[in-house]
C-alpha cells in the first residue's frame, strides 16, 4: 500500500509523530523516575554510612535501610513497572533508567553486605526488582546487576577507611579487603562481555589500593607510637642517668628524633591518599 | 561470589555471546545485499527513463535474497527482545528501505510505506517483537532517497529528461512536509532532517532554471495554450 498521494503521506506521519511523543513523554518520565531512584538510593547509603559505626549499631542502620529500600521498591520501581509493562518496552527505555538500577542496585548490595557479608547473588538482587507476589517487574539484565553490584566496592572502600579512623576496625577493615579483592578477582572475567565493566574495574582496584593504603598506614602509626614509647621509657631511663647534664640529654631526644624523621613522613605521605 | 553462581552468569553471558556470533554471521550476509542494491541503484544518475525498469527489476531481485537473514535473525532474537539487539543491523535495514523506497519511486514517483518495507522483506506479522522495520529506520531510509534524488534532479537534465526534476520536486516537497510534522529530539534523525531542506533547495533550484527557460511541463502546457 504505496501512499497515493499528499494526504496519505501527511496521514501517515501524523501517526508517526504521534507514536514519537508518546515515546518521548514516556522516555522523560522515566528519566525523572530513575533520577528519583538514583537520589533515594543515595541518601540509604550516606544514612549506612552515618550509622554504621560499631557492630552493636548495625542491626538498626540494616534494619532502616530495608524499610527505605522497601519503599522505593513499592513505590517508584512500580511506577517503572507500569510505565513499561512489557520486556520490549523496558529494552527500548533502558538506557533511561540504567543509572537509576544500578544505584538502587549497589544500596541493596550494601546493606545485603552488612547483613551477611557476602555478596548478593543475582535471585536474592531480583527479590528486590519484584512485587510483594515475587513477580519481577522487569527482565533485570546480567549486565546491570553486574555493573550494579561493582559499584559497591567503593562504598565498602569508605566503609574500610572510617573503620580504620576509629579505631579497633582493623579487623574488619581487613576482612572488607578480602571481599573486595575477590570480587574484583570474579568479575575481571565478565569485562569482555559487559560493557562498562571495565571502567567499574578500575574504580575497584583504586578502592582496594585505598584500603591497603589504609591499612599500612594505620599499621605504621601503631608501630610509630609503640616506638615512640619506647623511646619514651628510654628518654625517662637517661634523664635519670643524664639528670646533671641537660645537653646531653637534649642531644639524645634530637638524634633519636631525626633517625625516625623518614617514618614520621611516611606516614603523612600515606594519609594524602585517602 | 559462590561458584554456581559464577556460572550461572558466565553461562548466561556465553549464550548471549553464542547469540551475537551468530547474528553477526546473518547480518553480514543481509549487509552485503544491501550493499549491492545501493551499489546497482547508483547508475540511476546515467540511466535514461527508457532503460530504468531492467535496473529496478534487477535490484529487486536482490531484496528478495535478503529474506533468508532476516528469518535468521528472528530465529535468533529470544522473544520480546527486539529493542536489546537492532541497534546490531538498524543501519542496514535503513539502507534497505533507502532500496525499497528508491526502486519505488522510479517505478511510480510514490513513497513506498512502512508496510511495503515489511513485505518485501518478508517480515511476519508475528515476529513484531523480534524483528520490525521501526519508524526512525523507515525516515532515515526516506531521506537518503530524498538525498539522492537532489542529485538525480540534475543528472536526468543532464541526461535530458526534463520532467524528472518537476515529479523529483513533489515528491520531496510532500515528504518534507511530512517531516515538518514530527517533534524529533536533538539526534541523528533530526540532524539529518536539517539537511533535507538543502536537498528541497537544490531540486528546486534546478525547477527554477527549467521553468525560467520554459522548459519541463510548463513548456509543454504553454505550447497547449
Amino acid at each position: 500500500m504505496v501512499y497515493k498521494d499528499k494526504d496519505e503521506i501527511l496521514a501517515a506521519f501524523n501517526a508517526f509523530r504521534e507514536q514519537f511523543d508518546a515515546v518521548n513523554d514516556k522516555r522523560e518520565r522515566l528519566i525523572k523516575s530513575s533520577r528519583e531512584v538514583t537520589i533515594q538510593s543515595k541518601r540509604i547509603i550516606f544514612l549506612l554510612h552515618r550509622l554504621v559505626t560499631s557492630d552493636s549499631q548495625d542491626d538498626q542502620a540494616i534494619e532502616a535501610a530495608e524499610k527505605k529500600l522497601n519503599h522505593i521498591r513499592t513505590t517508584l520501581l512500580s511506577e517503572i513497572h507500569k510505565e513499561v509493562p512489557t520486556p520490549d518496552e523496558f529494552w527500548l527505555h533502558l538506557r533511561s533508567i540504567s543509572p537509576g538500577i544500578q544505584e538502587y542496585l549497589e544500596a541493596v548490595s550494601y546493606v545485603h553486605f552488612l547483613k551477611t557479608k557476602g555478596l548478593i547473588t543475582y535471585q536474592e538482587a531480583l527479590l528486590w526488582f519484584s512485587d510483594d507476589s515475587k513477580i519481577p517487574f522487569f527482565p533485570l539484565p546480567y549486565d546491570e546487576f553486574l555493573l550494579g553490584i561493582s559499584d559497591v566496592t567503593g562504598e565498602l572502600m569508605r566503609l574500610a577507611i572510617t573503620s580504620i579512623a576509629r579505631g579497633g576496625g582493623r579487623e574488619r577493615a581487613s576482612a572488607i579487603c578480602d571481599f573486595v579483592r575477590r570480587c574484583s578477582a570474579d568479575f575481571e572475567q565478565f569485562t569482555p562481555d559487559v560493557r562498562e565493566l571495565s571502567k567499574k574495574q578500575a574504580v575497584t582496584k583504586q578502592s582496594i589500593r585505598k584500603i591497603e593504603e589504609g591499612e599500612s598506614c594505620a599499621m605504621r602509626t601503631k608501630i610509630f607510637l609503640l616506638t615512640s614509647c619506647k623511646a619514651n621509657y628510654a628518654v625517662h631511663l637517661r634523664r635519670a642517668e643524664f639528670e646533671d647534664d641537660p645537653t646531653m640529654l637534649d642531644e639524645y631526644v634530637r638524634r633519636s628524633l631525626s633517625s625516625r624523621g623518614r617514618d614520621i613522613d611516611d606516614y603523612a605521605g600515606g594519609e594524602e591518599g585517602d | 561470589m559462590e561458584p554456581t553462581e559464577l556460572e550461572r552468569i558466565m553461562q548466561h553471558m556465553e549464550q548471549e555471546s553464542a547469540i551475537r556470533e551468530k547474528m553477526r554471521d546473518a547480518i553480514g550476509d543481509f549487509e552485503k545485499a544491501t550493499r549491492v542494491m545501493m551499489a546497482s541503484l547508483m547508475s540511476i544518475h546515467s540511466t535514461p527513463v527508457s532503460e530504468v525498469a531492467p535496473l529496478v527489476d534487477s535490484v529487486v531481485k536482490v531484496q528478495e535474497t535478503c529474506r533468508g537473514p532476516i528469518a535468521t535473525i528472528a530465529d535468533l532474537i529470544p522473544e520480546n527482545q527486539y529493542w536489546r539487539w537492532r541497534d546490531m543491523y538498524s543501519r542496514h535495514i535503513q539502507n534497505f528501505v533507502f532500496a525499497v523506497a528508491l526502486c519505488e519511486y522510479v517505478r511510480s514517483h510514490r513513497v513506498a510505506s512502512i508496510q511495503d518495507v515489511t513485505n518485501i522483506l518478508g517480515i511476519r506479522e508475528e515476529w513484531q517483537d523480534r524483528v520490525r522495520i521501526q519508524t526512525e529506520d523507515y525516515l532515515h531510509g526516506l531521506i537518503s532517497v530524498a538525498n539522492e534524488l537532489s542529485r538525480l534532479a540534475i543528472n536526468s537534465v543532464t541526461l535530458g529528461d526534463f520532467d524528472e526534476p518537476f515529479k523529483i520536486h513533489s515528491f520531496v516537497a510532500d515528504l518534507f512536509s511530512g517531516f515538518s510534522m514530527l517533534n524529533l529530539k536533538n539526534d541523528v534523525l533530526r540532524r539529518r532532517f536539517d539537511g533535507l531542506k538543502y536537498d528541497l533547495k537544490r531540486i528546486e533550484e534546478v525547477v527554477y532554471d527549467l521553468s525560467v527557460r520554459k522548459l519541463g511541463p510548463i513548456r509543454s502546457k504553454a505550447i497547449k495554450e
